[in-house]
């Protein structure tokens, strides 16, 4: 009798100790699977700044070069026409020459109204991104349209 | 409120720790110095009153479960009736091998339940850099190491000397561990701080990009 009550304690210490065993190995897998699980949280956030600032630095080179390519020359071709020789040449030719200068800078209103709307469409603003995307497709049908 | 909660787990424990080596000095006083068995008895019986009452509040105080805590709160009364009805039902002055029996039973299905609760819990907590855990495991020790004695306690003559060597042997190993783990528990420094940091770097992290949150561009 004496050796099953021995046997018997150690069985239960056993078990006990696989008790404790298998929630300690338990807490340790759920540790480590919370661990990748944060590295990979922090992963996908550092992915999603780089995104980020990648598309800043793109959206600044399309500006530098909208207004470098096409708001500079035409704000330099209207200077040319307005001139300082503007005022000793012939009035048919100097009405001319503002007319030509008043186009242009026309032109140039235009592009840079455009180039402000393509970075915050006043719908998107007014309205909401579901109006803006919307607007968007029926400006994009009409100029395949065309 | 959690940092009071542990404050409260450990003075409790210590209260329970000075008056359990108070009630053992009685019972050797009762054994050694002034022999007397029933004083001895009552000493004892008093103790495992005392030592229920106390771990089954510590453990209320470590479960997450209502009801559980519930049932804790009422097994005390429960024990305290089986003891005073197993004292006037004995015939001769034995110890409560039966109350203690309950007891072990009880506190292991308890133990198992908050080892059962942590299993649930995905909080990241280190679970053994606890003062519960090790409490919990110093318990489980020493209730499945003496559970089968007090079973064979119960049906064995009181005269059987090989049976009573066995038992001291056994008795004092258990309690050997137990006490091992138990201050293992004691020296344990709950590291609160660096489950409140992993938690702040989350939310460091999640707040940090504004791309995440589902307000209109415009407004970011």
């Amino acid at each position: 009798m004496n050796i099953v009550l021995i046997i018997g304690t150690i069985g239960m210490l056993i078990l006990a100790i696989a008790i404790v065993g298998f929630v300690i190995f338990h807490q340790r897998k759920v540790f480590r699977f919370n661990t990748q699980l944060k590295q990979l949280e922090e992963e996908k956030q550092q992915i999603l700044l780089n995104a980020s600032i990648r598309f800043q630095e793109e959206e600044r080179n399309r500006i530098a070069a909208d207004l470098h390519d096409d708001a500079g020359p035409l704000l330099a071709t209207a200077r040319l026409y307005l001139n300082e020789n503007l005022v000793n040449q012939e009035k048919a030719q100097q009405l001319q020459s503002i007319y030509s200068a008043k186009q242009i800078i026309d032109d140039a209103i235009l592009l840079i109204r455009n180039i402000s709307h393509s970075l915050m469409p006043p719908t998107l603003k007014n309205f909401g991104l579901e109006s803006a995307i919307t607007d968007l497709f029926q400006k994009n049908k009409r100029q395949r349209q065309h | 409120m959690f940092k009071r909660n542990k404050t409260k787990i450990r003075r409790i424990f210590f209260l329970y720790a000075i008056i359990t080596s108070f009630l053992v000095l009685c019972s050797l006083y009762f054994r050694l110095i002034v022999p007397s068995k029933e004083g001895y008895i009552i000493i004892t019986r008093f103790h495992n009153i005392c030592e229920f009452i106390f771990l089954s509040t510590i453990l209320s105080l470590v479960i997450i479960n209502k009801l559980v805590r519930k049932i804790i709160i009422l097994a005390n009364f429960s024990f305290v009736i089986i003891c005073l009805v197993d004292y006037f039902q004995s015939t001769q002055p034995t110890l409560a091998y039966i109350p203690l029996l309950a007891s072990c039973t009880f506190f292991i299905i308890i133990i198992i339940f908050y080892f059962f609760e942590r299993l649930k819990d995905n909080s990241g907590d280190i679970i053994f850099s606890t003062f519960p855990f090790w409490f919990a495991v110093a318990l489980i020790a020493n209730f499945s190491g003496n559970f089968l004695l007090f079973a064979y306690s119960e049906t064995t003559p009181v005269k059987d000397a090989n049976f009573k060597i066995n038992y001291t042997i056994i008795y004092g190993t258990v309690t050997f561990i137990k006490n091992i783990l138990l201050c293992i528990a004691v020296s344990i420094k709950d590291n609160n701080e660096y489950y409140a940091k992993v938690a702040n770097d989350n939310s460091i992290i999640k707040t940090e990009i504004p791309i995440n949150n589902n307000k209109n561009p415009i407004n970011i």
